[in-house]
């Protein structure tokens, strides 16, 4: 094979071995720790964006608008403060509404949040606007089936199945609270019925049960503690044994529309009960995200700034690299090569330290980001996506690449101005 | 002073009186504080008349890679490469196509009796090293050969059978031989004497055949 430019270019780097891997790992790092902050960032943006679903409105008692979409959709804290049944049969019964499904955060199964709710929440309600629930394995909870068996079914988001090995059939019981030490819920076993895909939501880490199995529990439990020895039952259970946190809410809106002006109507009519904390759950998750947006900002300029001292060391090794090899290029001179083609020679070789430190980066991410991202999802609970995002990762290689090619300039300047005669006098 | 086609002119003179310069100068590496340098002839393969320092920089470069080989004391081959990559690398910058350069330059290491080509320069003997920086310099059979002390580094044995590769590498080019060196015995005792001998001395290029001492310092051909 006939020896070309990136011959020499390749026989360069290989020649000085140590440096070149060394930069090209400075280069990896780089790429790799901007390329997780991009990811992430989308993770948490698609996270968050994706948890809403097709719900208008979210009813809850919490301090804040925020505060109440953070903890009934994405399951930040359970709600301290309940709302009553009573409540929710007087906001369900408004005719401008589609659907109206009450909600129950508190009790967790290792770790991971429950959700008590109506059947209503896997037919209704949608995890991502235009994406209903799908079931990889069993049902969701019949409608209409109220034996006492039935009360006592579970169904377990996609990270609740991976995360504990649990599948359709398994018995379980749950922890009171949202901390995994809390009190056992022992006299209380459960089933798994059903297993759901993963959404790419928050509620892929939930654990959904019927309401009334969370009020027969609790009460349960709140009766043996006050002596008082009737056991619970839907039918017994008091208005203060009934207890929700929450409550979702869609307007009726025209075949095919997203939003109507019964949205508006009936969030403004809700928020004058001084009672409610009543928020539009997309609105919310944009204000979060605009502020998340301006610390996002630094961290990426900081990841920008490592990348761009990655590019200086670039330079140096590439400043280092010409200035031992003046005697090759001005044999290479010598041997009719134009300085412009010299020059090209060296930015060429910072171009090759950049892609491969680029390739590498992204190649550091698809291998360790699932072993990091399974670590983090077992010690914090967190569940972190490491796809990278294409659009993103190209433009990463592009900016690593142009860096680079910036960096060798200077170094390849320094091979445009080499002064043949003065490097070929024999030396000694 | 001119240089004939094929001719194979010997270039002397003391440490420091300016040969190696000279040669610079003709190879278009160092700009002359006067005078032109002229590459070809009517027939010329360089270009009819081409004066190397009117055209561009980037002209001049490609004109010496097809047209000047160069052969130096310390041979200057590229380090790290093998023996056939270096008379490729001259290929490079030639118009020779590269489906033409390997086969090309293992043919003229082959013929100058470099039998291991693909070993590293390193790894060969002084000679041997010799001889793959003449088979550099002849391998685009470019119209001119500049060699600045090839033999300096060579024990008087080995320098003459230099010498000897390198006229008759030249000669198998055509390529005009243009041989600087300050070593007496160069040339001294050969069986086909150089056709020239020219002298370097007092800033002047002098021709060995003119009598210096009637001429003066003004009396040679420059």
């Amino acid at each position: 094979m006939a020896l070309t430019d990136m011959h020499i270019v390749v026989r360069s780097l290989r020649h000085r071995l140590f440096s070149t891997i060394t930069t090209i790992s400075m280069v990896a790092v780089a790429v790799a720790l901007l390329l997780t902050l991009f990811t992430l960032r989308e993770s948490a943006a698609r996270a968050f964006s994706r948890g809403t679903g097709n719900m208008h409105v979210l009813v809850a008692a919490d301090d804040s608008p925020l505060a109440a979409v953070l903890n009934s959709v994405f399951y930040a804290r359970a709600p301290r403060r309940p709302l009553t049944m009573a409540l929710y049969e007087k906001i369900a019964a408004d005719q401008r509404l589609s659907w109206a499904i009450p909600v129950q955060h508190g009790d967790n199964l290792r770790g991971y949040p429950s959700i008590a709710t109506t059947p209503e929440i896997f037919t209704k309600f949608q995890p991502v606007a235009g994406e209903p629930w799908r079931f990889a394995a069993g049902t969701g909870f019949s409608a209409g089936n109220d034996t006492p068996s039935a009360v006592w079914e579970l169904v377990i988001g996609a990270n609740v199945a991976k995360g504990t090995g649990l599948g359709v059939g398994s018995t379980v019981t749950l922890t009171h609270g949202t901390d995994q030490r809390g009190m056992v819920h022992t006299d209380t076993p459960f089933t798994v019925i059903g297993v759901l895909e993963p959404t790419g939501s928050p509620h892929d880490r939930a654990v959904f049960m019927r309401l009334d199995a969370t009020w027969i529990m609790h009460a349960r439990d709140t009766r043996k503690a006050s002596g008082n020895a009737v056991e619970p039952m839907v039918e017994n259970l008091t208005e203060r044994e009934r207890l929700i946190t929450g409550i979702f809410l869609r307007a009726k809106t025209r075949e095919g529309a997203e939003l109507s002006p019964a949205v508006g109507m009936v969030y403004d009519e809700l928020r004058r009960d001084v009672r409610l904390t009543v928020a539009r759950p997309s609105e919310e998750v944009g204000n979060l995200m605009r502020i998340v947006g301006n610390i996002d900002l630094i961290v990426l300029v900081i990841a920008w700034v490592v990348l761009f001292s990655s590019a200086i060391s670039v330079m140096l090794v590439m400043y280092e690299s010409v200035e031992q090899r003046r005697r090759q290029i001005a044999i290479l001179r010598v041997l009719g090569a134009g300085p412009g083609r010299v020059a090209l020679l060296v930015l060429t070789e910072s171009a090759v330290i950049g892609l491969l430190g680029a390739a590498c980066g992204v190649l550091l991410l698809l291998v360790a980001g699932p072993v990091a991202a399974g670590i983090v999802q077992s010690n914090l609970g967190l569940v972190l996506s490491v796809a990278i995002n294409p659009r993103d990762a190209a433009s990463v290689v592009l900016g690593t690449l142009a860096l680079c090619m910036v960096a060798g300039l200077v170094p390849a300047l320094m091979g445009y101005r080499t002064d043949v005669v003065r490097q070929l006098r024999p030396q000694g | 002073m001119q240089l004939g086609r094929g001719e194979q002119v010997l270039l002397r003179g003391g440490s420091g009186s300016g040969k190696s310069t000279l040669l610079m100068v003709i190879a278009g590496l160092m700009a002359p504080s006067a005078g032109e340098i002229v590459l070809g002839s009517a027939e010329g393969e360089g270009g009819a008349g081409t004066s190397l320092y009117r055209v561009s920089a980037g002209q001049r470069d490609a004109l010496r890679g097809s047209t000047i080989g160069m052969i130096f004391q310390t041979f200057q081959l590229l380090a790290g490469f093998s023996a056939s990559e270096n008379v490729q690398a001259a290929l490079m910058f030639s118009r020779v196509p590269a489906r033409e350069h390997e086969p090309r330059a293992l043919a003229m290491l082959a013929q100058l009796g470099i039998t291991e080509p693909h070993k590293e320069v390193g790894m060969l003997s002084v000679g041997q090293q010799q001889r793959v920086a003449v088979a550099r310099a002849v391998v685009c059979r470019p119209t001119v050969v500049l060699a600045d002390e090839p033999t300096a580094s060579l024990d008087p044995q080995n320098a003459a059978q230099a010498v000897k590769v390198i006229r008759s590498a030249c000669r198998d080019a055509g390529a005009a031989l243009l041989l600087a060196s300050h070593d007496p015995s160069v040339g001294e005792g050969e069986q086909e004497p150089f056709e020239r001998t020219l002298v370097v001395r007092d800033r002047g290029v002098f021709d060995m055949q003119q009598d210096l001492a009637a001429a003066g310092l003004a009396g040679g051909s420059r």
